[in-house]
């Protein structure tokens, strides 16, 4: 199904890749989302990658992976041109609001989450994607390394400096935490 | 299980968790069809040859082979002492001397400023920056959101079939870059100012290295919004952009039909009239030699 919707794409069918687009979407901006920890930029993430993906259809040789393909795109995107979406932010007031949804925690469930984002904030848009795509999206370190556009062995060492820092930031955040209620008492 | 498997745990469970809240806004999808909506895909080079004749494709396969050994003799060049168009400080150069870049869409020549070196910043195809010394094409923007007043320096730019800005006003969660008409000066600068809501002053038709061109001031503190970039065409390697939350003179004109855009910026309308001499000196002394970049 998705080989003929890749073929009529490349034949200049926008509706066809408007169904490719539809499918990969949600699965997209949640990738972006993780990575970059902003909903407007997650949005210019997806809708970049989603435009290059038009324009360069006809690069695409498999056409069962679209989507992964698409994934490459926005990697790349997020980890070499999140800068540019960070600057705009300055600039731009967010009208919609987070789309967190809370679900069913108790308290300590909702501050290591909290802990959790404070830490990923911490690091480089290029560690994030490198956890991101480890933890959650689960791939392979040879996919991993192809979605991200680098050697293997880069791929390996920079998730482990990437993990590194993420337990330096937790470590760090623990020992505020515990300074301040020392402090209180 | 160790403390740090307890936090790769921790990790993996919070990214899924998340992700199961996270949904993409309801009209991503729709502003993306959108802004795609007449624009056709790039053929590839192989599609391009395969459509084209017999001895056409002789020639492309000639061409193939002579760009692949150009792009190695760049490749060596860049390895060894061939930076020199890319990122090296005027200080060193000659003053006075002529310059030439061919690392841009149209290969251009440029003279230093005399009392005001520059430095090239960025090179790449479609993007090309002129500083005084940063690493970067515009200056970093403070938390406070005022930019460096004595700052300056100068883009050329190719924004491309790809340009595209913020709207302004911002629509309700829309996805915020939109492409931007560049057949030509007027409907660029029409553009800059309908679509991005800019502040376009003293719009002038004059000439630039010989060709018909048009010049204007942006003024941000007056403009609609608060400001704009326009995201200029190319790959995540090749793709830079005009910065214009910043007091600017462009200089728009059109080199074998490609709109190009060389932009004077400044932190103040105070520095940018300031060094005005010296960004006249410039643009003065820049001509595109016309050549189409390998």
């Amino acid at each position: 199904m998705d080989l003929d919707l890749v073929l009529r794409a490349q034949q200049g069918d926008q509706d066809a890749f408007g169904i490719l687009a539809g499918r990969a979407i949600a699965g997209l901006y949640r990738t972006a989302r993780l990575i970059l920890r902003d909903d407007d930029m997650a949005r210019d993430a997806v809708q970049e990658s989603l435009v290059r993906a038009w324009l360069h259809i006809r690069a695409l040789r498999d056409g069962s992976r679209f989507e992964a393909w698409a994934r490459r795109i926005l990697l790349r995107i997020c980890v070499e041109e999140s800068d540019r979406f960070r600057r705009r932010r300055i600039h731009e007031i967010n009208v919609e609001g987070a789309q967190w949804i809370p679900g069913p925690r108790d308290r300590a469930d909702v501050a290591l989450r909290d802990q959790v984002d404070r830490a990923l904030r911490s690091l480089t848009p290029a560690h994030r994607a490198v956890l991101v795509v480890h933890h959650y999206l689960d791939l392979s370190d040879g996919e991993a390394a192809e979605a991200l556009g680098i050697r293997i062995g880069t791929y390996k060492s920079r998730l482990h400096r990437a993990s590194a820092a993420f337990r330096s930031a937790m470590e760090a955040d623990e020992r505020r935490e515990n300074e301040t209620v020392e402090s209180l008492a | 299980m160790s403390r740090i498997d307890d936090r790769d745990l921790v990790l993996a469970r919070a990214f899924r968790d998340e992700a199961a809240t996270l949904q993409p806004p309801g009209d991503l999808l729709e502003k993306t069809l959108r802004s795609i909506a007449g624009r056709r895909s790039k053929p590839t080079l192989v599609a391009r040859v395969a459509q084209s004749e017999p001895g056409t494709r002789r020639v492309a396969a000639l061409g193939v082979a002579l760009v692949a050994v150009l792009l190695m003799l760049v490749a060596l060049g860049l390895a060894g002492g061939g930076r020199e168009l890319l990122e090296r400080p005027s200080a060193t150069r000659p003053p006075g001397a002529v310059h030439h870049s061919a690392r841009f869409i149209r290969a251009f020549t440029w003279v230093d400023p005399a009392d005001a070196p520059l430095t090239v910043v960025r090179a790449p195809g479609w993007f090309v920056g002129f500083t005084h010394g940063s690493t970067t094409v515009y200056p970093e923007l403070p938390e406070d959101g005022t930019w460096p007043a004595d700052e300056w320096g100068i883009t050329v730019s190719a924004p491309g079939l790809s340009a595209a800005t913020h709207p302004c006003p911002m629509t309700n969660g829309g996805v915020s870059r939109v492409h931007i008409d560049v057949t030509d000066s007027r409907t660029f600068a029409e553009a800059l100012r309908t679509v991005a809501g800019l502040d376009l002053r003293d719009q002038t038709m004059t000439t630039f290295d010989g060709r018909p061109a048009m010049t204007a001031l942006v003024v941000p503190r007056t403009s609609r919004c608060e400001g704009g970039d326009v995201h200029v065409a190319g790959s995540n390697i090749t793709g830079g952009w005009i910065e214009l939350h910043l007091p600017s003179r462009l200089v728009l004109t059109e080199v074998d039909d490609e709109l190009m855009v060389i932009q004077v910026w400044a932190g103040s309308e105070a520095t940018l009239e300031a060094v005005r001499p010296q960004a006249d000196e410039f643009l003065r002394n820049f001509h595109f030699t016309g050549e189409p970049y390998p």
